[in-house]
């Protein structure tokens, strides 16, 4: 258990030097180099340079690329020349944010996702089974920023049940959680609907997966029901895999999160780095996409974690 | 059928096919039998040849596409046929237990043998997690795992093939039935704990009056462990009789070319005997008998009428018996 861990661990801390080491590069590779791109294409040459000067560009590359990492490991992740804060502050407004929506949709998404595949694998190549395979397949091809507009349309312009956007009426104090959920909601059904068309549909294959198995056929010589047989003994062999891919939807919520965030003008990092990319704010842009590539290695390294522990469980209570 | 009431199951006319209704396919043809309390019958029969199809009829449990075209099963002289899925749920586990093959995948590998034990007796006796507990403590020991009756749990993958198939055996038992159906118990096992097995199942037939529905293609190990022989060739009954009759004098050459394609002990440097061809496979009933065209005594009229079953007590079906050698 320890070496599997100090080994997962091992692979996580290499895959994040090679997301730094890559997205330094990537900064490095900017068309006309950074100074440009920060000031424009009809930048003077004489500005260009002044900024070069301050940005530390006219240092040898190996330099540049130890102090990169200086200023990573002591939290500085640029400043934002838009909105004229150090990124590091403008994120940490953010995040929570963040966190809370994505927190939200995956609790409905895994709950959603457990439900339709029990549904989907018990029923496979009946009716039902195909019902939920098609409309996996709608959901998981409408684009986001189509389905956040018609969720606003109907239920907050049309229905007026809900609020159109934000993340808070104008009114504080004691309907406050009751006001958030109601902000949450229709970014938070945006964001899980296609992670549950994928997440179930994989699900659905592993518990279609397991109904073929003997032991199955044996729950039914004795005599249990078919809810039984889907609580007690199927779901428990499905869902340990299901862990694993829900650790790699962690990124793809993020990066869902852009374009949700951005619709419901919901305050959080995927709105933030969708205005810092239109007004060409490099530094929040780059420390977002470190940012992503940071939650990828984490939702890996979790998953791992988790399902050895569920194995370990097995193996050795 | 009712006559005795120490008939535990009683299969009569049996018949089960797939395929379409105007033209189905016949797998198992006709097919009766009795078991008593306390009685072993061993259903003997190549691969294909409808035991196992036989077995899941009486649990009801057909895979998709077979269907039960006649014939009724009755169970302590009820009758299973017909019944809807609750009432065979609340029969299943209860007043008979199943047997698999493969010990390792017929188990929930993520859940305890204990739990597993106690989890039937829970569902069909309405038991106290406690009660259920200290029975299924009281079935491993029964089938000889008293290291397993404590109150730690152990999980499958912990235990040998032998263990597997006796905490199978204690979860099939577990709400007492009076019919154990054991569908290949030693097949996916080595020939020592195959001895150790069958020895349990004979002690739980004497000890509990089990009556036991034993399906095996070993007729040896039939022969060995069975009170009665019924000889399965094709969905058919070929023979049927005790022990002492079919197997020491087999009257229908099927079960003889049985007989003489086990190999013998100790090996010899001979060759194996072998029944020529292939068993027909499943499609409209032949006309004349199905056993015909690998038949080694056949004769022009074995081709013309199926042989009815006949003599007594044990039953062949077939023109021309071999005699007594």
């Amino acid at each position: 258990m320890m070496r599997v861990l100090a080994q997962r661990l091992a692979t996580s801390a290499l895959s994040l030097v090679l997301l730094v080491t890559m997205v330094f590069f990537m900064i490095y590779a900017t068309p006309g180099g950074p100074a440009y791109s920060i000031l424009g294409v009809h930048a003077s040459p004489l500005a260009v340079a002044a900024l070069d000067r301050q940005m530390g560009l006219e240092h040898p590359l190996w330099q540049q690329y130890l102090t990169w990492w200086i200023h990573l490991l002591h939290g500085n992740l640029g400043y934002s020349f838009t909105q004229h804060a150090p990124v590091i502050d403008l994120m940490g407004s953010y995040l929570h944010n963040t966190l809370l929506l994505d927190a939200v949709a995956a609790g409905l998404a895994i709950t959603l996702s457990i439900a339709l595949g029990l549904l989907q694998g018990a029923t496979a190549g009946r009716g039902l089974g195909r019902v939920i395979g098609a409309w996996q397949i709608v959901t998981y091809s409408l684009p986001s920023f189509f389905v956040g507009t018609v969720l606003i349309l109907v239920f907050a312009a049309d229905l007026g049940w809900l609020p159109p956007g934000g993340i808070r009426g104008s009114t504080g104090g004691p309907g406050f959680a009751a006001d958030l959920w109601r902000h949450l909601l229709l970014p938070a059904v945006t964001l899980a609907l296609p992670l549950t068309a994928g997440l179930s549909r994989y699900f659905g294959q592993q518990v279609r997966h397991e109904y073929r198995e003997d032991y199955v056929r044996a729950a039914r010589a004795r005599g249990l029901a078919p809810l039984r047989i889907a609580l007690a003994h199927v779901l428990r062999n499905a869902v340990r895999p299901l862990v694993t891919v829900i650790g790699l939807s962690v990124p793809a919520l993020f990066v869902g999160g852009v374009l949700t965030e951005s619709v419901f003008n919901y305050p959080g990092l995927g709105w933030l780095l969708w205005r810092s990319a239109l007004e060409q704010d490099y530094p929040t842009v780059t420390a977002l996409v470190l940012l992503i590539g940071l939650l990828t290695i984490l939702g890996n390294l979790l998953a791992d974690i988790i399902n050895s522990l569920l194995d370990v469980q097995v193996r050795y209570d | 059928m009712n006559a005795n009431p120490d008939t535990i199951l009683a299969v009569a006319g049996l018949t089960l096919a797939r395929g379409p209704r105007h033209r189905p396919e016949i797998l198992v043809d006709d097919l009766s039998l009795t078991i008593q309390a306390g009685e072993m019958l061993a259903l003997v029969g190549e691969s294909g040849s409808g035991k196992s199809l036989s077995a899941a009829a009486v649990f009801g449990l057909l895979p998709a596409g077979v269907r039960r075209i006649a014939g009724s099963i009755r169970l302590q002289g009820q009758e299973l046929t017909g019944r809807s899925e609750r009432a065979l749920r609340a029969i299943r586990g209860r007043a008979m237990g199943l047997v698999f093959q493969n010990p390792l995948t017929a188990l929930n590998p993520s859940l305890s043998v204990q739990a597993q034990i106690a989890e039937v007796y829970r569902v069909h006796r309405q038991g106290s997690r406690t009660a259920a507990r200290a029975r299924a403590s009281a079935l491993l020991a029964e089938v000889g795992l008293q290291d397993l009756s404590g109150p730690r749990d152990h999980y499958p993958h912990q235990l040998s093939g032998g263990m597997r198939q006796r905490a199978m055996i204690a979860m099939a038992l577990a709400c007492d039935p009076p019919l154990l159906v054991a569908d290949e118990p030693t097949t996916a096992l080595d020939v020592l704990v195959q001895a150790q097995i069958l020895a349990l199942l004979a002690r739980l037939q004497r000890e509990r009056g089990l009556a036991i529905l034993f399906i095996t293609h070993d007729l040896r190990l039939a022969a060995r462990t069975a009170d009665r022989l019924l000889v399965l060739y094709a969905g058919a009954i070929m023979e049927e009789g005790a022990v002492a009759d079919v197997f020491e004098a087999p009257r229908h050459p099927y079960t003889k070319a049985l007989k003489a394609a086990i190999p013998p002990l100790p090996a010899t440097s001979q060759r194996l005997f072998e029944i020529p061809g292939l068993p027909p496979p499943p499609g409209p009933p032949p006309s004349g008998c199905r056993f015909a065209p690998r038949c080694g005594h056949v004769r022009p009229d074995c081709r013309d009428a199926v042989p009815p079953l006949r003599g007594a007590p044990a039953r062949f079906a077939c023109f021309h018996p071999c005699q007594d050698q």
